[in-house]
């Protein structure tokens, strides 16, 4: 049996519009695997390729070394999916929706997923139409674990859960992961990422730019520093190498900044500086993460 | 074919078969209910529509209206029937591939592990059963309707005109799923099955005005459809598989065409 997910040079066009490009991963059994991007980098055209909605334009998508495309059938029976546009059966109840896709397998344990309705706390005798989005999501998302899958598959699962329920949620995928299954995941939500990823993969505008552990990245110990100044200030002032500007306002008094290295050198150079206000964060992966997409980093 | 799609779909087009089948035997019955009167000036009724235009009785199938046959076949089977029919089918049929995509529930849909064509297949499977009740609701209110006027109809009679009714519903659902199979929207998946069924029905009527534009009754599914004349024992069952081999091959198309595409939001 081959990696959990496998792709080789995949590439997925639309017409003119790009959607993946090349992507070369290879996710390990028995981890999750964070899938990192903003809207249109590419994250859910991947999901698609791999769930075998979507033929790949060239290259390979591979799940326990079944084709995506070919095998559709046989590797969709090894996969438990949330998909992210939360689109459900509304006229059904949630029962009926999930005795339905229990029956497209074999087997199915009720008590599974009696105990994951209890732990989500779900109402299942509603019909979908009248459930809010959280409800709409815990549904969803009991329906992608109910079958026990060794690989999931979890396209924005959080988005929407209220706080307790996001906590329970990342509880059953560590659990999840405990047991053995391997959780290829799609977010927007990093503080979750950061507390249950192993790996993360960074997409930008359809290429996979870094595949780095979690703690790799941590260790890159990049803070985040908001600084206001009194007067306007000309980012070449802050040109010191480890400093990244994430974002700064228009008149030029606001910065994000991302600092790694010595924190002791940055503060040098704000001393010679009018500053109004500093606020020094710990490292997060948020800032990381934000570094991989700004092109805009001090001049020297 | 998957079992649970099928148990599903079936479940989800009951009460709209119900209400069908319960319109159309309503209709039936009370269009019967007309048939002592209309017998009574059934003569005067007939010189009256000689009055028309050939391409307009043709239209609307009343040429005959002097027996019980032609009269259910005028005010119901040759032209009512099939467009409520096909309002249905159409609307039906449409919403098997294009509307999972079109409402977002196809990557929802396409996560059951389960080959897409088996898929589809439960869902064709549930419409034709859908089309089989509806069908039996009609003949039997026909039945029903000839014993109350105290005409006689004969069982092959009544078989025939199922059959026929039947073989006319399978080619729309088949062309109608063959279309939804093949585009993202569903309005636009409705749109293109009623428009070939209209253009087919005014390619029949059209093909009747004159010599030089006949052949276009071989595009009109319409010229394979005579419930009326099946109604009479005078049935062809060479229309009938022809029809049928319509649904049956556009539904095969359907399913390999819905196993090659992409199926995306």
């Amino acid at each position: 049996m081959g990696a959990p997910i496998e792709l080789a040079q995949l590439t997925r066009s639309y017409g003119k519009h790009r959607g993946v490009i090349e992507v070369d991963l290879s996710v390990r059994e028995g981890e999750i695997f964070a899938f990192l991007g903003p809207n249109g980098a590419g994250k859910t055209t991947t999901i698609r390729v791999l769930m075998g909605l979507l033929r790949p334009t060239s290259g390979r998508a591979q799940i326990f070394g079944l084709d995506c495309w070919r095998d559709a059938a046989r590797v969709k029976a090894l996969i438990g999916f949330c998909p992210g546009e939360m689109r459900l059966y509304e006229g059904l109840t949630g029962k009926e929706f999930l005795d339905l896709f229990a029956g497209f397998r074999p087997r199915s344990d009720p008590r599974r997923r009696a105990t994951l309705t209890d732990r989500l706390d779900l109402d299942t005798a509603r019909r979908i139409r009248q459930l809010s989005r959280g409800n709409r999501q815990k549904l969803a998302v009991v329906q992608a674990l109910m079958h026990e899958a060794p690989l999931l598959i979890l396209d924005e699962p959080s988005s929407g859960l209220d706080p307790l329920k996001q906590q329970t949620f990342l509880e059953l995928l560590l659990e999840e992961k405990a047991a053995g299954r391997t959780i290829f995941l799609s977010s927007h939500a990093i503080p979750d990422v950061e507390r249950v990823a192993d790996r993360v993969g960074i997409l930008r505008e359809g290429r996979l730019i870094a595949v780095e552990q979690i703690t790799a990245l941590k260790d890159k110990r990049s803070r985040r520093a908001d600084v206001t100044f009194t007067e306007p200030i000309a980012p070449e002032r802050l040109a010191l190498d480890g400093i990244r500007v994430l974002d700064r306002d228009a008149d030029g008094r606001r910065f994000s900044l991302a600092v790694s290295g010595e924190v002791a050198a940055f503060l040098r150079i704000l001393v010679a500086l009018p500053v109004d206000d500093l606020r020094l964060s710990e490292a997060d992966l948020d800032t990381i993460f934000r570094q991989y997409y700004s092109d805009e980093a001090v001049p020297a | 074919m998957s079992a649970a799609q099928l148990r599903r779909s079936l479940l989800d087009l009951r009460w709209t078969v119900l209400w069908y089948s319960a319109g159309v035997a309503a209709y039936g019955m009370i269009i019967a209910a007309f048939w002592p009167a209309m017998q009574k000036n059934a003569e005067i009724f007939q010189q009256y529509i000689k009055q028309f235009p050939e391409a307009f009785t043709k239209a609307f199938g009343i040429e005959e209206m002097m027996s019980f046959a032609g009269f259910l076949g005028g005010e119901m089977l040759n032209f009512m029937w099939p467009l409520v029919i096909s309002i249905f089918l159409v609307m039906t049929a449409s919403a098997a591939v294009a509307g999972e995509i079109d409402r977002g529930t196809v990557e929802l849909w396409l996560s059951a592990p389960v080959a897409r064509w088996r898929l589809l297949a439960a869902k064709s499977l549930a419409l034709f059963a859908g089309i089989v009740v509806i069908v039996a609701a009609t003949v039997a209110s026909i039945a029903l309707a000839a014993l109350l006027a105290g005409e006689t109809l004969s069982a092959a009679g009544l078989a025939w005109c199922g059959a026929a009714l039947l073989s006319f519903s399978v080619a729309v659902a088949g062309y109608g799923l063959l279309l939804s199979s093949m585009v993202s929207s569903r309005g636009l998946a409705a749109g293109l099955a009623a428009a070939v069924t209209l253009v087919s029905y005014l390619a029949g009527v059209v093909s009747a005005l004159s010599a030089d534009v006949e052949w276009l009754k071989y595009v009109a599914i319409t010229s394979a459809f005579h419930p009326q004349q099946a109604l009479l024992d005078r049935a062809a069952p060479g229309e009938i598989a022809l029809l049928v081999g319509i649904g049956v091959a556009s539904t095969l198309a359907a399913l390999i065409a819905f196993e090659r595409r992409d199926a995306s939001p």
